[in-house]
């Protein structure tokens, strides 16, 4: 069996210097991180953990037939703006404004069904992809601690009962630009956050830095198995 | 006299299970943990922590709550502890500050002598002349007024901050902050419990409130259990409410964090601070506020002294003799400002367990010990007016003072929120006015002072609190209070003075009075003329007997006086609470990591870090010639993902372009890049680029580095007035970018891209091409910022480390080689292509920069067309214009100046010497008559040196552009 590595490959993520002793697995031409070394069973993503989803298949579409493009691919339509919406294949729909939306792929599903968004929308008059796979990386916080830990580092109010399930913000974390999406993967509650890519670094290290107190770790896909 | 601990319940704080050891000025003391270092030091007798700042006098504990300064002490490295805050903890080395030998022997305990030739103000007003004299002096005076030593070597500790949300604040949990929380939680609200000290309860855990001593603990067990136990109220201790900021946002610290918390409604129930009396020597070490005393046995067991004599203006102080009676104290004395007629049944209660209680009353002096180390007795006057006693002495000895002087409301939040502060003569207290909505406040701060009352005042607080959240519909019931708590004049003064009104400054009666009669009349001038209230206690003791002098010196009411300013914080704070945990961000283009692998130099570019030049930094010069020399003959490679890039999409696309920029744009051919200035409304020139059209409908322009922010949000407001139907979308972190530069890039090129004819027919000089490199989509621009053969590659960032790898593999056959940003500056200053912002000012228009070239005058509009008519229809009073040197000439720097007589005609905007040419090169602004090449202008380099450099025409490399367009 052949070892995956991200330099194999023409379509790297902005963050994969940042993972030490890891362990990656193919998805999209590009890699994702599978296992850290010693990373442990799920019990992790319950506590505390991050992950860096930014090899996962993303795109955007705005303009007025994003609706409809949206509706060509079975895509749901968020009713509003910062809300989120799953499709019957996990993946999400993120509605930002109001012709706007973020289209993330099931981190858990091995092919990615977006292939044909992004053509559908460059033949579309009236719709605009959002190139997000390359602009944005995709980290993704789970556990318990999850308001607390975003309290130190994000001034809005990220506890259940003001940023519920479904819901998104877009706000400054660690004061860089961010997109936070409150969703779930496998029933755990996930804040996925999107930011610019080349302040990934910066950012990986600030949120690390904010998990200290939680015990909190990087975990590969591979924990949700 | 060894003082022992008293029996539990006594000494709430303390685990008598678990010693501690610690060491104050070299000798080591035990205490228990729990235990304040105060604490601990009185318990082992030591009452003296301190020295006082101006006279060295001695001094010990005097509120036990970390409120005033007089037991600041050295902690290690770190000055100015509160000593009745910080716990003891094993093993920790405490000192004394502020003192010359020993902290018991202060060789400048003789300056309390001479303290009428110390009047308030004398170093400034003494100090100041002959010229210069001050200087002399500063060192020596800082010395004698010194507090703390801090460590200049400490090592930075990790402070972070955090943020909260809440419905409902409340900062104090006494009797009236509990029972608001309490009914704010219950009605459904979350609330925030903010208590300074290391216990819930108050005024509850250690006042006493009943004769029989039992109300207070029984009510406090419960509220306290309950706000512990209800799900809805979170509680942090040791936690200072430090500000009240607009629209309730409050710093709030607890150890090394600040938390800001955002709430919706903010109770106040901060109680009020006990005051002193003003009399001589009423700073000894023994003379202590009542709470004081009851804070020492209830929370820590420690008795404060065998003999004590309590002074009051109000039932406290009867109430403070039975609880020192009860642990075995003897009160010589409660003598009560009053007239017999206010207490005359707690003082029957007194004298009935034989404790002599004398009305009408007042201690005139504290008599000291040898070196004013502890109080040994008090001088007892009958009141005869106001400030005044009869002249018959009487000398009860003690070694303990407990006073009772009355009370001044927390008022330091509410006044930062713009209440006001009012006086009642007929209670001799400050009341608060006119808070902001949805802050209120409750208790004793509200001047609500029977307990029953209190909690009642807490209820309708969080009733309010409620009603605004939505939450109820409850009427909230006025809470009135008769009880008075102050005296009018409990000030004494003494011909020998040391009667002090504020601690923290040495500042005695005669001091304030003082400083009227010298004009300052205003209490604000009086603060800063005599420095009253500007210590570490911030005026909680000062400010109510301050206000009492001024208004009386100056024949004012009180309200008149009022009192000075309240900023934050509240209390002091550490900058590294302000400054600990600071998020700088930065950005990192996705080659990055190459760079540093092939040496580069970094340097920041913005947020953004670009490598400057790869090689020796300490050869610079060297390194930039080398790689300028190596583009202008093989080939180079430099990283320009930092590039802004924004696209333009649909239908009104070319209707947008040619509305923002300059340039003519409506009938750029699709394949074709444009060169695109754009101008601020005033006429200046703000930004440039290169604009591709990709489609009919689809623009992808380029900006600078640090401009594509405001471009973008210039864009987006214009579009909003123009309504045109286009997308405009910032793609700057969404491509990587390079450009491969020099005679041999097509070579290179040729290599990779085959799906793209690169011949110089196919893909000519300024030509746009969408391809490959191998399998990476690309697009590609025919550019010549650095005056070769050269592409701009732009692909999506997550391709760009691989797009430069494979260049570089690719180019060793070609040896190419990376260049950085400094030596992209010196190839395209050869060029003599210009940098906005650099090259540029706030006043650069496009006639100063010979960019008449790239302004359409056909079309109708582009924004700033009107202010660029006007201005390029205006004589040019400078201009840019290219000058050299020979290469042996002194370099001017960017930013000297460019002389033309007397005056200062321009400076110098970019200069380099030029390996292309073997001069020295540069831009500058010069007066529009030296414009023309071949006139002189003079440059004043450093050194105040000048060179004359000749006016050349640009650009100084390939005039003919035939490199850049092979």
């Amino acid at each position: 069996m052949s070892v995956v590595l991200p330099e194999s490959y023409d379509k790297r993520s902005l963050t994969y210097r940042l993972h030490d002793a890891v362990s990656y697995t193919e998805r999209d031409d590009t890699c994702l991180v599978e296992t850290y070394a010693g990373q442990g069973s799920g019990e992790q993503l319950s506590e505390c953990a991050l992950l860096d989803l930014s090899g996962v298949h993303r795109t955007g579409l705005r303009g007025k037939q994003t609706e409809k493009v949206l509706a060509q691919e079975g895509l749901p339509f968020p009713e509003k703006p910062n809300q989120v919406s799953v499709s019957d294949k996990g993946a999400m729909v993120a509605r930002l404004g109001s012709t706007e939306t973020w289209v993330l792929d099931n981190p858990l599903q091995e092919v990615s069904g977006l292939g044909m968004l992004e053509l559908r929308a460059l033949n579309e008059p009236g719709c605009y992809p959002i190139y997000c796979q390359h602009s944005h990386i995709w980290f993704a916080l789970t556990g318990r601690h999850l308001p607390e830990l975003m309290a130190k580092i994000c001034g809005v109010d990220l506890r259940e009962k003001a940023f519920p399930l479904g819901a998104v913000v877009q706000t400054s974390v660690a004061r860089v630009g961010a997109i936070i999406i409150h969703h779930q993967l496998n029933g755990l509650p996930v804040f996925s956050i999107l930011s610019d890519s080349s302040s990934s670094e910066y950012l990986w290290h600030a949120l690390i830095d904010a998990m200290q107190e939680f015990q909190g770790k990087p975990v590969g896909l591979g924990a949700f198995l | 006299m060894k003082l022992q601990r008293l029996p539990a319940p006594m000494g709430l704080l303390i685990d008598r299970n678990n010693p501690v050891s610690f060491s104050f000025e070299g000798q080591t003391y035990t205490g228990y943990q729990g235990d304040s270092i105060a604490s601990a030091l009185l318990a082992n007798d030591q009452w003296l922590m301190s020295r006082s700042f101006k006279y060295h006098r001695p001094r010990g504990p005097l509120t036990m709550a970390g409120q005033d300064a007089n037991t600041l002490v050295q902690l290690g490295g770190e000055p100015n502890v509160l000593a009745d805050r910080e716990h003891v903890a094993e093993g920790m080395q405490v000192e004394g500050q502020n003192y010359n030998g020993s902290l018991e022997n202060d060789r400048d305990a003789y300056l309390g002598k001479f303290g009428r030739f110390m009047p308030v103000g004398f170093y400034y007003r003494s100090f100041f002349k002959p010229m210069g004299v001050w200087d002399k002096w500063e060192s020596f005076i800082r010395d004698k007024a010194g507090l703390g030593k801090l460590d200049l070597k400490f090592e930075p500790e990790y402070y972070d901050k955090q943020y909260l949300f809440y419905d409902v604040v409340v900062t104090g949990s006494g009797p009236a902050g509990l029972s608001a929380a309490l009914k704010a939680a219950d009605a459904g609200a979350n609330v925030l419990l903010v208590e300074e000290q290391p216990i819930l309860g108050g005024s509850l855990t250690y006042h006493r409130f009943d004769q029989e001593g039992k109300k207070a603990d029984q009510l406090c067990a419960k509220l306290v259990s309950s706000v512990q136990a209800h799900a809805r109220i979170d509680v942090k201790t040791e936690a200072v409410c430090n500000a009240w900021f607009t629209e309730n946002y409050l710093p709030v610290i607890q150890g090394k964090r600040m938390y800001k918390v955002r709430a919706k409604e903010v109770i106040v129930a901060s109680g009020s601070f006990e005051q002193h009396a003003v009399f001589r020597n009423n700073d000894l070490p023994g003379v202590m506020m009542s709470s004081a005393a009851l804070r020492l046995m209830k929370w820590y067991a420690v008795k404060p002294g065998e003999k004590a004599v309590v002074v009051t203006v109000n039932d406290d102080g009867y109430n403070t003799a039975l609880e020192l009676l009860e642990q075995g104290i003897m009160v010589a004395a409660v003598i009560d400002m009053r007239g017999p007629e206010y207490s005359p049944d707690s003082a029957d209660t007194l004298r009935g367990l034989g404790v002599r209680v004398e009305t009408g009353s007042t201690v005139y002096e504290a008599l000291a010990t040898k070196g004013n180390k502890h109080i040994k007795a008090i001088d007892l006057r009958k009141i005869t007016g106001k400030g005044k006693v009869s002249e018959h002495s009487e000398i009860i000895e003690c070694d303990l003072l407990c006073m009772s002087g009355g009370y001044m409301p927390v008022y330091q939040l509410l006044c930062q929120a713009g209440a006001q502060l009012s006086y009642s003569d007929d209670a001799a207290e400050f009341a608060l006015s006119g808070l902001p909505e949805h802050l209120h406040i409750a208790g004793s701060v509200n001047g609500v002072h029977e307990l029953d009352k209190v909690l009642e005042d807490g209820i309708r607080a969080a009733v309010e609190s409620l009603n605004n959240l939505g939450l109820s519909t409850e009427s909230p019931q006025v809470v009135g209070c008769d009880k008075t708590v102050n005296f009018d004049w409990p000030i004494f003064s003494h011909p020998k003075g040391k009667d002090f009104v504020d601690f923290d400054e040495d500042l005695q009666a005669k001091d304030i009075i003082n400083a009227t009669r010298l004009g300052y009349r205003d209490v604000q001038l009086v603060k800063r003329f005599s420095t009253v209230g500007m210590g570490p206690s911030q005026g909680r003791h000062s400010a109510l007997p301050t206000a009492r002098l001024v208004a009386n010196a100056t024949d004012r009411t009180v309200t008149e006086t009022g009192v000075t300013t309240a900023r934050p914080p509240f209390a002091p704070e550490k900058l590294a609470h302000v400054a600990g945990r600071i998020f700088d961000p930065y950005k990192r283009t996705a080659m990055h990591h190459r760079h540093l692998e092939l040496g580069a130099k970094m340097i920041p570019a913005g947020i953004w870090q670009r490598p400057a030049f790869y090689g020796d930094e300490n050869q610079r010069d060297h390194c930039i010639h080398k790689e300028a020399e190596h583009v202008r003959t093989k080939v180079g490679l430099i990283d320009v993902s930092t590039l802004g890039g924004i696209e333009i999409r649909g239908p009104d696309a070319a209707e947008f372009m040619n509305r923002i920029y300059t340039f003519a744009f409506l009938k750029q051919p699709v394949g074709k890049t444009r060169y695109a200035v754009l101008t601020s409304e005033h006429g200046v020139v703000i930004d440039d680029g290169v604009a591709c059209r990709i489609a009919e409908d689809h623009f992808y322009v380029t900006a600078t580095t640090s401009g594509v922010d405001r471009v973008y949000r210039d864009m987006t407001k214009w579009n909003a007035q123009w309504r045109l139907d286009v997308d405009i979308y910032n793609v700057t972190s969404a491509y990587a970018a390079v450009n491969l530069a020099g005679p041999d890039s097509r070579k290179v090129l040729e290599k990779l891209v085959s799906d793209v004819d690169l011949s110089p027919e196919g893909f000519p000089y300024l030509a746009y091409r969408d391809g490959h490199v191998k399998r990476i989509p690309a697009r590609m621009l025919r550019v010549g910022f650095v005056g070769e053969l050269g592409y701009e590659i732009h692909v999506p960032a997550c391709y760009g480390e691989a797009l430069w790898d494979l260049l570089m593999e690719v180019g060793a056959e070609f040896d190419i080689k990376p260049f950085g940003v400094e030596t992209q500056r010196l190839l395209r200053l050869e060029k003599g292509h210009i940098i906005v912002s650099q090259d540029t000012d706030g006043m650069s228009h496009p006639g100063e920069l010979d960019l008449h070239w790239a302004i359409n005058r056909k079309k109708p509009f582009f924004v700033g067309c009107r202010s660029v008519d006007i201005m390029m229809s205006q004589p040019l009073t400078r201009k840019l214009v290219g000058f050299k040197l020979p290469a042996e000439s002194k370099k001017p720097e960017e930013g000297h100046l460019v002389i033309k007589g007397l005056d200062v005609s321009g400076n110098v905007t970019s200069c380099e010497y030029s390996p292309a040419t073997d001069c020295i090169i540069g831009m500058a602004y010069a007066a529009s008559e030296d414009a023309d090449p071949g006139a002189s202008i003079t440059i004043r380099v450093d050194g105040g040196a000048e060179v004359l450099a000749e006016v050349v025409s640009l650009p100084f490399y390939d005039p003919d552009n035939l490199r850049q367009e092979m």
